[in-house]
């Protein structure tokens, strides 16, 4: 039931927008992945749900508990809103060993020192770092660290638990271990977690929500996968997803049952009308997305058009295939192993109901999926 | 939802209105951080804004001895005759323009000299393969650490001429006829003061060439240049901003120091301006006295306000050269045992000569003979003896001196307390309120004491708290008041090593306690404070050798009751008693130099920051 809803969540410090009017709702026992480029506003986000930062504006309500409202003037301190912080830098205190760095937020509740040690071993089998109990966070690595740092917030058993970049700091593997582990926290325990990262792959693999920011406005808010397909525009469309989507400039040039839309000398015929089309005339500027494993190079069913292979990417599992026409040049995603010889010629199509179309103006997407009906080439 | 609610009836606006503004002021009154930094608000206006203010006021009212000259006004009306006195009268001379003439040239000179000897022993430790770098350059800043008017008792010590009369230097004792300008005035001001300040551009321009990227040099050196060449158009330009800017901090501090010109100059009546000062409030015209403090006030600030210019440039020029890889030292071949020796030469001149000379003054019957016969403790520990410096007895058997001793450690000891607490409350507001006016006015008003000379600060402080003012009682001739001007000049320091030791533990470690539920208090105890420990211990020490060698503004402060080793040394020497106050000198250096040393063990720095490397 408690969900988090900011509503017109403004931050401002001087000129600087950090948070632009922010309408968002973050359902309860979700994991929630904030992700956006740099300075687009995602730690001032986590602060003012935290009450570290006042919002210059808005409201803050954590079900129907009111938080921060600006009009009202009120604004509930840090402790009192039942959330736990985990700093991008962890913020241990380095001259407490990890059992003090525990223990401190659960002797602040005025436990007894039987139950803060009982809910202090109980973290720490969580977080396998028993050995370490007696050890100042100097002494253990980048790793262990960041375990004490969750330990330490889990302690309490707030209702929200709060991480800014909290893998950042780590190697490719190790990050790759505490990904599961942040995952089976989520599972084992009944909290909401919003967690800030600019790592969209993250995002994508860790969420249930995610919320796509872009200089302190909010682009997009979704399911990982449909965030995904249905990216709401270009910048979402070009954010998310590695490597990035395909993008072919280009203008309708008929607009009946089905829509043709000319990009360089292609002519790309679709199915299924864009939704609210009324303004759409000949001619209007639209730019088409399609992503990589959409595109179909093995056999594909007609309509397909012919492609030169450039070059070829293997990662081991996959490669990514390089093809050219003229001017337009598209990354397709081959799921195996294959390397097709560069130079040599291709059919190559879309995938149905995959194909995006966004107006070139607005940047907003003007379909959903479409499929293609025809391919040629204009005369 | 909450959208739906903007737009209340009238009467209901009222009541959200009235709501906002109660919650906000509860929330603010329940903010320590926000409550800590208007006190400390109020405190640094009352202990630096207001003394300014009254400096101001003071020269140009009416003071009471002057009501007789001053026709149809009464005391505390506005008036310009202390201004017409000091800048356009028939005694303006005396009282201002010769004195503002020997205090440009003085510190113009000295800096110059200091500047000369501290670029030359930096750029043979940081550059040259000299051998005994790392000792060479913990020595030479030894001279910052030791009262600036040691130099200036040896100086009279050796080179005292029969003009003033008492006893003479060791020279005219063997019989060399010693003229005046020798003995006391520019020269011998001059030279004490920068071999007193070189160690600021030892310092400054050595970290200079250390950061410098030495490739330029070497790229020099294989387009074909000769040594000196590179020396004068590569190297030299590139430390120039160093270079200039230790030359305006020296020459600011030469503007405001009163001790060595007290001792050099005042036996033959050369003046300068903070002695021409003191002077006056000695004789009584205060008025004065705050005319030419407004004076070095603006003198110093304008050279500081330049240096701030020279030194913002420089860090962007830092920053352009980056982390240059390890330099090739330039080889000095067989003269660098030569270098080593006259440089140890130098320092052994300044350092353990002076010293050497004090001691051996102070157990000596007759100044320079060296016989058994003319050894004497009499100085240090003998009885009270007719005949003998009116009878004293010697200084540590003196109850004065263990006063003066006490009184010194007490000063130290408060200072340094109330020092290191306000520079770690002001660090942790203006850190914590970063961004808001309050945090900048707080930085900024306790860097003003920075701006005024000492022996300024000391007759402000004296106009302020010379006579009872609304509630505050008159604060003359309590020990109090100096406690109070001493830890005030510190706040600069104070305030800097708070803000930086609070910037470099960063907000996240109280905000995660914050978070966890602790109280501000709690999370003071148990978080912030704890992990400044060494940096308060810095933010002690240093205050405290500062606070015990501190005379340009105590004297203007101190009364017979609340007699200092400083102030001791000085009266002595007023009254020609050398063999006293050289020997009160070497206590104080004794208490220096061991409290350097521990402070150097307990923090692990080095005031030479490693200048010689490893
Ligand atoms: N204390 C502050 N004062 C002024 N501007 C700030 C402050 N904190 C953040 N900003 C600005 O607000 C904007 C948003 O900052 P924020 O830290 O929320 O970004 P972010 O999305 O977390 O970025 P990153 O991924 O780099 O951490 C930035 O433009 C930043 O410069
Ligand atoms: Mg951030």
């Amino acid at each position: 039931m408690p969900d988090i809803r900011l509503e017109n969540l403004t931050k401002r410090w001087g000129d600087v927008v950090a948070v632009d009017n922010l309408n968002l709702t973050i359902p309860d026992r979700s994991f929630t992945c904030l992700l956006g480029p740099s300075g687009c506003g995602k730690t001032t986000t986590l602060r003012m749900i935290a009450g570290l930062e006042e919002p210059t504006r808005g409201k803050i309500s954590n079900g129907d508990k009111l938080v921060f409202c600006s009009e009202r003037g009120l604004s509930l301190s840090p402790d009192k809103r039942d959330v736990g912080l985990i700093f991008q830098n962890y913020a241990l205190w380095p001259h407490m060993t990890v059992f003090q760095n525990i223990a401190f937020g659960l002797e602040m509740k005025k436990m007894s020192r039987s139950q803060v040690e009982e809910r202090v071993k109980e973290a720490a089998g969580w977080m396998q770092i028993d050995e370490y109990l007696q050890r100042y966070p100097s002494e253990l690595s980048g790793g262990q660290q960041q375990r004490v740092a969750l330990a330490r917030s889990l302690a309490p058993r707030p209702n929200c638990l709060l991480m800014d970049e909290p893998l950042s700091n780590l190697d490719a593997k190790l990050r790759m271990d505490m990904r599961t582990e942040l995952k089976r926290i989520h599972a084992e325990t009944n909290m909401t977690i919003v967690y800030v990262t600019h790592d969209q792959l993250e995002a994508i693999s860790m969420a249930t929500t995610v919320v796509v920011m872009k200089d302190g406005k909010l682009e997009q808010c979704d399911e990982p996968l449909r965030l995904y397909k249905y990216p709401n525009n270009l910048f979402v469309a070009d954010f998310v997803g590695s490597p990035s989507i395909n993008l072919l400039k280009g203008k309708i040039v008929e607009l009946r049952d089905v829509w043709t839309v000319q990009c360089g000398d292609w002519l790309l015929s679709l199915k299924k009308a864009p939704y609210g089309d009324t303004a759409i005339k000949n001619g209007h500027e639209v730019v088409v997305g399609v992503r990589c494993e959409d595109i179909l190079i093995s056999n594909p069913e007609p309509p397909a058009i012919g492609m030169l292979v450039y070059s070829n990417l293997p990662t081991g599992s996959d490669t990514f295939v390089r093809l050219r026409h003229e001017d337009i040049s598209l990354t397709a995603k081959l799921s195996e192993a294959d390397i097709i010889p560069t130079g040599s010629e291709i059919n190559a199509s879309f995938r149905p109901e995959r194909v995006l179309l966004f107006d070139s103006k607005t940047g907003e997407r003007m379909s959903e999926g479409s499929s293609l009906v025809n391919f040629s080439i204009a005369p | 939802m909450g959208l739906h609610s903007a737009q209340p009836a009238a009467g209901n606006r009222l009541a959200v209105l009235c709501e906002r503004g109660w919650n906000r002021s509860k929330r603010i009154l329940s903010n320590p951080p926000l409550v800590l930094s208007i006190a400390l608000l109020v405190i640094s206006i009352y202990l630096v804004i207001v003394p300014l203010i009254s400096v101001l006021i003071s020269s140009v009212t009416l003071h009471s001895r002057d009501t007789l000259r001053v026709f149809g006004k009464k005391v505390g009306e506005f008036t310009t005759y202390y201004l017409k006195r000091v800048f356009a009268s028939d005694i303006s001379d005396v009282l201002f323009y010769e004195p503002l003439m020997n205090t440009l040239i003085v510190s113009f000179l000295m800096s110059v000299l200091a500047i000369c000897i501290g670029t030359i022993l930096a750029w043979f430790v940081v550059r040259t393969d000299l051998p005994f770098k790392r000792f060479i350059s913990n020595m030479a800043v030894v001279p910052f650490i030791l009262p600036s008017w040691t130099l200036s008792l040896a100086w009279l010590t050796i080179f005292k001429n029969r003009t003033i009369g008492g006893t003479t230097g060791i020279l005219e004792y063997f019989g060399v006829q010693l003229p005046d300008w020798i003995s006391y005035g520019p020269l011998p001001i001059i030279i004490t003061m920068a071999l007193h300040y070189y160690p600021f551009t030892f310092m400054l321009v050595g970290s200079a060439f250390k950061g410098f990227d030495t490739r330029l040099e070497e790229a020099a050196f294989v387009l074909g240049g000769n040594q000196r060449t590179i020396l004068r158009r590569v190297v030299l330009p590139m430390v120039s901003p160093a270079i200039a800017s230790s030359f305006i901090l020296t020459i600011s501090r030469g503007i405001g120091s009163f001790s060595t010109p007290v001792f050099l100059g005042n036996p033959i009546n050369y003046r300068v301006l903070s002695t021409r000062l003191f002077a006056s409030l000695q004789a009584g015209s205060p008025g004065d006295a705050y005319v030419i403090s407004l004076v070095m006030i603006l003198l110093a600030a304008t050279f500081i306000f330049i240096s701030n210019r020279i030194i913002g440039k420089r860090k962007s020029f830092v920053t352009i050269s980056g982390q240059a890889p390890r330099a090739k030292l330039i080889s000095l071949g067989k003269w660098r045992f030569v270098a080593s020796a006259g440089i140890l030469l130098f320092l052994f001149a300044v350092i353990v000569v002076p010293l050497f000379v004090l001691a051996a003054d102070t157990f000596m019957r007759v100044p320079g003979v060296y016989s058994p016969s003319n050894f004497t403790l009499h100085y240090w520990i003998g009885k009270s003896t007719p005949g003998i410096l009116d009878g004293r007895p010697g200084i540590l058997r003196d109850p004065d001196t263990w006063k003066a001793f006490l009184n010194s450690v007490k000063l130290g000891l408060s200072t340094s307390v109330l020092s290191a607490i306000f520079g770690i409350l002001i660090g942790y507001t203006v850190v914590n309120l970063r961004g808001t006016w309050l945090s900048s006015a707080l930085d900024q008003i306790s860097f003003l004491p920075y701006l005024i000379p000492s022996i300024a600060f000391g007759a402000i402080y004296l106009s302020l708290f010379a006579q009872q003012r609304g509630p505050i009682p008159s604060l003359y001739g309590t020990f109090m008041l100096i406690i109070l001007a001493t830890t005030a000049k510190n706040f600069p320091f104070a305030a800097k090593s708070g803000i930086s030791a609070m910037i470099q533990l960063g907000h996240e470690i109280e905000e995660a306690g914050i978070i966890a539920g602790a109280s501000w208090l709690t999370r003071m105890r148990r978080l912030v404070l704890p992990l400044q420990r060494s940096g308060l211990l810095n933010a002690l020490i240093l205050p405290f050798i500062s606070a015990m060698r501190e005379l340009s503004m105590v004297v203007i402060l101190i009364t017979p009751g609340t007699q200092l080793l400083t102030t001791l040394t000085f009266r002595y020497s007023d009254y020609g008693f050398y063999h006293m106050s050289n020997a009160v000198v070497l206590l104080l250096v004794i208490v220096i130099v061991v409290m350097t040393y521990i402070m150097q063990r307990i923090t692990g720095s080095e005031l030479s920051e490693g200048l010689g490397g490893n």
